[in-house]
């Protein structure tokens, strides 16, 4: 039984490697970054004084129980160059801490590249060059996961602007789809926000919403005082850290407002890594870049799971991993 | 110390060796039905045997249970049948045997030890693994205990063949060295020809260990005890101090698992003497006294006892913890703690060792991943994961704080409990622990309960870290 090529050690790829580790089977994971993790690593539990449904949970001590296993093996600092072979019998050539390698005899390959997050100075929203009061999702994700018990911040913010939809719905970020999750991790930073600091005013620009939980979810963070406005675009003044223009439904005129600071939810967007390999594993690229199947799995023995294939929420992206790697299992016990 | 070590088992040896370099004087009693009377209490037992009286400060009980194939032995007017036992059951042995399919048999006529499912399909996923048909007949498959899942899912993997059966039946050929098995589920019959088949066992009573249980007030929890005639298929613990008990279910462990349960026991047993030479307890004013007996119904040690001679309750020393539930609720006002001077002492020395009840599904996580930090605030830090919040008492709790300074829980935050509502049990039992101990004029600040997630390691550590 020949081993399994799992390439990206995000959340799905490293899902994947530990279920097929636990059934006997010899896992290589090739990471690009120093060590795996990927995005979900720093990512910070979303609960206030209750449980929000984050998904981080499921995560546990994946890490550990990965990097500890004894049938899987961790290349880090390593890329994919090349597959070479048949199904049944791959082989890869890796660039990787000891120069070029050759791995032999994989039976199949899983391919968990992941995402890429919107650079948000790359955008043309932007027209100060001052980000000190700016932070992205990824920032106030980390913000959570070291947050203390008095709080996130050592002084208690007054007020707080999310603005939705940045770098997704956009057809100049050559993104015109939905991301899925930002939705949902702002509004829950938000609501973590106001667990700790109830005096905090906290304003949502949108453009429209994505249904996050059953029953009337946004009324519900109506009621916490969280205000809903739906403008976009928006402006930054310049010169102004922290200043946005905005126009208000029902308001006349042009508003300027005064956050201490502004968080951007960032979307989704394909990896940088998603051309190269389509090419060598030979899958294909939708309309926004993400990867796809031109032939199913269980055919070429090459695998697609996780964001690589689309944006996915942290409980889509593990029980996809999961479904894969049971997938292979039963390809060969069959 | 004298400490008698009663039974014959594997792990007698093993004790008494312990004991002996532990610096003890171990007696060993071999002979279970030699054991007729117990006085005494902890400290200052005396055992009546038939050849002789024994004075002892310990009592260790480790008796190996009977067992017996549950099929192919004692069957009513037939010849034993050569299945293969269970326990004995060798899988390089089996693997040399004929090319013929190995099965299986779990039968119990009662309820089975749990240990023997997993006992069973680990063998059978080690015979499976070299290649050999395997056949596992059973009536239902129990995973609920820890563990046992995975193994059922792996020994699938492997290829054993799980078959659920309703009626069964076998004849052996004692010519051809072989069985043929009838096997049924109700809707469909099955024939099978076997040279191996792998009896699983049953517990049998054993009278010495009946006789040794009233002796000395061995108790079974829920499964242990067969209801007709009180028969203890293998006691497991004791409500009397300075008693320990060896259970049958201790006896599959071997190597370095068979030394840590060795060592917990001696460490017991040394707990005990400490207890004995220094510790607080409750005295009663026998002039307050009402005789109304609230404080011998609360008492959840026993300690309290009437006294004949001056029509007062009395209480015994040696039984009681001092957790103060007594002073509590005494309507007279009689009893109060007697705080001893050593106590104070050896409780200043304690200084800094916490105690961690954490839920292992969020608490054991977060905790585990801030270890060595915590370590500089604290001496020593013991971590207790339990499977949910809920299964804490206040018993645990209070007991813990015997020998802990701090005591921390640490459980599921609310909606995330895996077990619906296990958190706030446990929020429930310490608010409980916490009425006690200020009924009873103690401090309760020693107590605290976190509500967190497993990716919130730096929430524990500000808890911790404004206890100490």
């Amino acid at each position: 039984m020949g081993s399994v090529l799992v390439i990206g050690g995000g959340l799905a790829g490293c899902t994947a490697a530990i279920e097929l580790a636990e059934n006997n089977r010899e896992v290589i994971i090739v990471e690009k970054s120093a060590a795996i993790g990927g995005a979900v690593r720093y990512y910070g539990c979303l609960a206030t004084d209750r449980c929000n449904h984050c998904g981080l949970c499921l995560v546990g001590e994946l890490w550990k129980r990965v990097e500890e296993h004894e049938n899987i093996t961790i290349l880090n600092n390593s890329q994919i160059k090349d597959i070479l072979g048949t199904k049944g019998s791959y082989k890869a050539v890796l660039k990787s801490e000891k120069g070029i390698e050759r791995v032999c005899d994989i039976a199949a390959v899983i391919v968990s590249i992941g995402f890429d997050q919107v650079d948000a100075k790359l955008t043309g929203s932007f027209e100060s060059g001052d980000f000190n009061n700016v932070f992205t999702g990824k920032q106030m994700d980390q913000l959570c996961a070291n947050r203390s018990r008095d709080g996130l911040f050592k002084q208690a913010p007054h007020s707080v602007a999310f603005i939705q939809c940045y770098g997704s719905r956009d057809i100049k970020q050559k993104a015109a789809y939905c991301s899925r999750v930002c939705c949902n991790y702002s509004t829950k930073v938000a609501k973590v926000l106001k667990n700790y600091y109830p005096e905090v005013r906290i304003v949502f620009f949108y453009m429209d919403l994505q249904q996050v939980e059953k029953g009337e979810y946004f009324e519900s963070l109506s009621k916490l005082g969280i205000e809903f406005i739906r403008c976009r675009p928006v402006r930054f003044k310049p010169n102004s850290p922290g200043t946005i223009i905005y126009e208000r439904p029902g308001f006349k005129g042009i508003i300027e407002e005064k956050f201490d600071f502004i968080v951007l939810s960032e979307g989704i967007h394909p990896s940088s890594d998603a051309d190269m390999i389509a090419e060598i594993c030979n899958l294909g690229l939708d309309g926004a870049g993400f990867l796809k199947y031109i032939a199913s799995g269980d055919t070429t023995g090459i695998y697609i799971t996780g964001c690589a294939s689309g944006p996915k929420k942290i409980e889509e992206s593990y029980a996809d991993a999961l479904q894969t790697a049971r997938e292979i299992v039963a390809a060969v016990t069959t | 110390m004298n400490i008698a070590i009663v039974g014959k088992s594997g792990v007698n040896k093993l004790l008494y060796d312990q004991f002996l370099a532990e610096g003890y004087t171990p007696i060993l009693i071999e002979n279970v039905n030699e054991v007729v009377a117990l006085h005494g209490e902890v400290g200052a037992f005396s055992i009546c045997t038939l050849q002789g009286t024994l004075e002892v400060s310990c009592i260790v009980f480790a008796e190996q249970a009977k067992t017996s194939k549950s099929y192919g032995e004692n069957q009513e007017g037939q010849t034993p049948l050569p299945t293969i036992s269970l326990l004995e059951a060798n899988y390089n042995r089996l693997c040399e045997k004929k090319n013929m399919p190995i099965v299986f048999l779990m039968d119990y006529p009662t309820e089975s030890p749990a240990f023997m499912t997993r006992i069973a399909i680990a063998k059978a996923l080690k015979i499976a693994g070299k290649r050999r048909t395997v056949i596992y007949l059973t009536r239902f498959v129990r995973t609920a205990e820890k563990g046992l899942e995975n193994l059922y899912s792996q020994a699938r993997i492997a290829g054993v063949v799980f078959v659920k059966y309703n009626k069964f039946s076998a004849e052996y050929n004692w010519e051809a060295d072989m069985f043929t098995l009838q096997i049924s589920d109700g809707y469909e019959d099955l024939t099978l020809n076997t040279s191996a088949l792998i009896s699983s066992d049953k517990i049998m009573i054993n009278e010495s260990i009946d006789k040794a249980a009233s002796v000395l007030k061995l108790k079974s929890v829920q499964g242990g005890v067969i209801d007709n005639n009180r028969s203890f298929l293998f006691p497991d613990y004791t409500n009397r101090k300075g008693i320990h008990v060896f259970s049958y279910a201790d006896n599959e462990f071997q190597g370095e698992e068979l030394a840590l349960r060795i060592k917990s026991i001696v460490s017991n047993v040394k707990n005990d003497f400490n207890h004995l030479t220094n510790h607080p307890y409750a005295q009663v004013d026998p002039t307050k006294c009402t005789v109304c007996y609230t404080c011998y119904r609360v008492c959840p040690h026993a300690a309290m006892v009437l006294d004949n001679e001056i029509s007062a309750m009395k209480n015994l020393q040696n039984n009681c913890y001092a957790c103060g539930i007594c002073v509590s609720v005494c309507p007279a006002g009689a009893i109060s703690i007697i705080k001893n001077d050593k106590v104070e002492k050896s409780s200043s020395n304690k200084t800094g060792k916490l105690k961690i009840f954490c839920c292992e599904n969020s608490g054991e996580i977060a905790i585990r991943k801030l270890y060595n930090q915590l370590l500089n605030d604290f001496e020593s830090i013991d971590i207790t994961a339990i499977v949910c919040g809920g299964d804490l008492s206040a018993a645990m709790i209070l007991s813990a704080l015997q020998d802990y300074t701090k005591v921390l829980v640490a459980v599921c935050i609310d909606e995330a409990c895996q077990h619906f509502e296990g958190n706030q049990r446990a929020v429930k039992q310490v608010e409980r622990v916490k009425g006690m101990l200020d009924a009873a004029g103690m401090d309760t600040a020693n107590i605290e309960v976190v509500k967190l997630s497993n990716a919130m390691p730096q929430v524990v550590f500000d808890y911790i870290s404004s206890m100490v």
